[in-house]
C-alpha cells in the first residue's frame, strides 16, 4: 500500500478496518486525527455489519430424498433411448445388406473390372472399334491416339520407313495411353471399392453395437428409475 | 429450475482434510440422506440469510434456498471443491443473481439501478425507522449486487476473503476493491443520516472501548 503525502484515501481506511495496517500506514494513523476518525467509522461500521441479527428462518429446508427422486437428471441415452434403437436397427439392416451382397456376388466386381482392363488392352481392338480420322485430324491432337495407333500397327506402305511416320507424327499429340495405365487406374480403382466396402462394413458394425448397448442392453441393466445413484 | 449445475459451478481442487464438512459430505456422496440432511441444517440459515439479503423478497429467498441445497443434492458426485460452504453459498448466490436479473427485465429496469431503488421489506423499515439496523440494512440494499454480495459475505457473515473469492468467483484483488468501495458507500449512506451515524458512532465506541491506538492492534481480518 502507498501511502499519499496527505491523507489516506476512503477506500484505504476502508480495508484497514478488516486488516492490520502496515508500518507507514500505522505511522500516519497514530499522528493524523482526521484519517483516524475516518478510520475508526469504518471499523464500527464493519463491527456493526458482524452483529447484524440473522433473518428469521421461515422453515426447514431438509428435504426426503424421495422428494427429489424425480428431479434426478436422466442420462442422455436414456432421454434418447427410441431414436438409438431405430438407429441400430437401420445400421444391422444395412449391414446384413451390404454383407449379403457381397457373400451372394463375390467376382461381381472383380469381373466387371477384369472385363474392363481387357477391353482396354487391345489396341487394335480399340482401334478397329474407334473412327479412322485423317492424319490432319491427327495433327491437331484430337481423336487421333487410337488412329495414330492404328496407323502405327498397320503396315507400313512400300517405300516409307517407320521414322517417316515418327517425323510425321505431330508434337502436341497426347500420348497414347498404355495398358500397363489402365490397368493401374482399374487396380487403384478396385483398391478404393474394396476399402469403401471394409469402412462402410466396420462403420456399420460399430454403430450396430453401440446401438445394442445403448439402446437396448442399458436401459435393462441401468434403468434410472430403479435408484441407482449416480 | 432443477436441471444440473452448470459447469462453472464445478470445483476441480480436491476437498482437503481440514474441511469439517468432508465426513458428512463423503457420507452423503454414499447414499446417506441423513448426512446430507445435517449438511442443510449446518447452512440452511447462511444461505437464507444470503439469498435474503440479496433478493429482499421472503418468497424468492425461500425457493433460492431450496433449490440451491437441492442441486448441490443431485450435483453432489460431481462436487470436488475445498469448502461445501462456499460451494452451497455459490450455487444459492448465482440463482439470487439469475432471480434479480428476472425482476429487472420484467421491470424493463437495467440490473445495475435495481438496488437503488430499494425494496420495501416486511421485517425491515425504511431509514426513518429507529435503530442502527434498519439503517445498515436500507443501506446495504442501496448498494449494487455485486458490492452488496461481498458485503454480506464478508463483513455480515465473517466469511474469509479467498473463501468469498471463491463463492463469488472472482480474484482476491476484486473482493478487496469490491469491499472498499462498498464500505465507503455504507458509510456515506450512513454519514447522510445524523442520527444514523450517532449510533454508529456509539456502537463503535461500545465494540471497541476508547477509540484510538487501541484499535491499531486489534484490526485483523480473520
Amino acid at each position: 500500500m502507498t501511502l499519499e503525502a496527505s491523507h489516506l484515501t476512503d477506500e484505504q481506511l476502508a480495508l484497514l478496518a478488516s486488516e492490520a495496517p502496515d508500518s507507514l500506514a500505522r505511522e500516519h494513523l497514530e499522528s493524523c486525527e482526521e484519517c483516524r476518525y475516518r478510520w475508526q467509522q469504518y471499523i464500527a461500521l464493519q463491527r456493526a455489519l458482524r452483529a447484524l441479527p440473522s433473518p428469521p428462518l421461515p422453515r426447514d429446508f431438509t428435504f426426503p430424498p424421495e422428494s427429489v427422486a424425480v428431479l434426478r437428471p436422466v442420462p442422455w441415452w436414456w432421454r434418447h433411448r427410441f431414436s438409438i434403437r431405430v438407429g441400430t436397427l437401420l445400421a444391422a439392416t444395412l449391414l446384413v445388406m451390404l454383407l449379403s451382397s457381397a457373400l451372394a456376388f463375390p467376382g461381381s466386381r472383380e469381373s466387371s473390372a477384369g472385363k474392363r482392363v481387357h477391353e482396354q488392352a487391345s489396341p487394335s481392338g480399340v482401334a478397329a472399334l474407334a473412327p479412322q480420322p485423317t492424319l490432319a485430324e491427327a495433327g491437331r491432337g484430337g481423336p487421333s491416339a487410337p488412329a495414330v495407333q492404328s496407323l502405327e500397327e498397320t503396315p507400313a506402305p512400300e517405300g516409307l520407313t517407320p521414322s517417316t511416320f515418327a517425323f510425321a507424327r505431330p508434337a502436341e499429340t497426347p500420348p497414347v495411353p498404355t495398358n500397363e495405365a489402365e490397368s493401374e487406374t482399374v487396380q487403384l480403382r478396385e483398391g478404393l471399392e474394396r476399402a469403401l466396402f471394409l469402412a462402410a462394413v466396420t462403420l456399420l458394425s460399430v454403430v450396430t453395437v453401440l446401438g445394442v448397448v445403448l439402446g437396448f442392453l442399458f436401459p435393462v441393466v441401468r434403468h434410472p428409475q430403479r435408484g441407482a445413484r449416480r | 429450475m432443477f436441471g444440473t449445475v452448470p459447469a462453472g459451478e464445478e470445483q476441480q481442487l480436491a476437498m482437503g482434510s481440514s474441511d469439517p464438512d468432508s465426513t458428512l459430505v463423503a457420507a452423503a456422496r454414499a447414499g446417506d440422506h441423513d448426512a446430507f440432511a445435517e449438511l442443510v441444517r449446518r447452512y440452511q440459515r447462511l444461505v437464507y440469510a444470503v439469498s435474503y439479503r440479496l433478493l429482499r423478497d421472503q418468497t424468492l429467498a425461500e425457493d433460492v434456498t431450496q433449490d440451491a441445497f437441492v442441486r448441490a443434492y443431485l450435483s453432489l458426485d460431481r462436487f470436488r471443491g475445498t469448502s461445501f460452504r462456499a460451494w452451497v453459498l455459490r450455487i444459492a448466490h448465482n440463482a439470487a443473481l439469475d432471480q434479480l436479473r428476472s425482476l429487472a427485465r420484467h421491470r424493463h429496469v437495467p440490473l445495475e439501478d435495481v438496488p437503488e431503488r430499494p425494496e420495501p421489506s416486511s421485517s425491515f423499515g425504511p431509514v426513518e425507522h429507529e435503530g442502527l439496523t434498519a439503517a445498515l440494512e436500507a443501506a446495504l440494499a442501496a448498494l449494487p449486487p455485486d458490492q452488496r454480495a461481498v458485503v454480506l459475505l464478508a463483513d455480515v457473515e465473517g466469511l474469509p476473503y479467498d473463501e468469498v473469492a471463491e463463492v463469488l468467483a472472482i480474484p482476491l484483488g476484486t473482493v478487496k476493491s469490491r469491499l472498499a468501495r462498498a464500505r465507503t458507500r455504507l458509510r456515506v449512506l450512513l454519514e447522510a443520516d445524523p442520527r444514523t451515524r450517532e449510533l454508529l458512532e456509539l456502537s463503535g465506541r461500545l465494540a471497541s472501548g476508547e477509540p484510538g491506538s487501541s484499535d491499531l492492534a486489534t484490526s485483523t481480518q480473520e
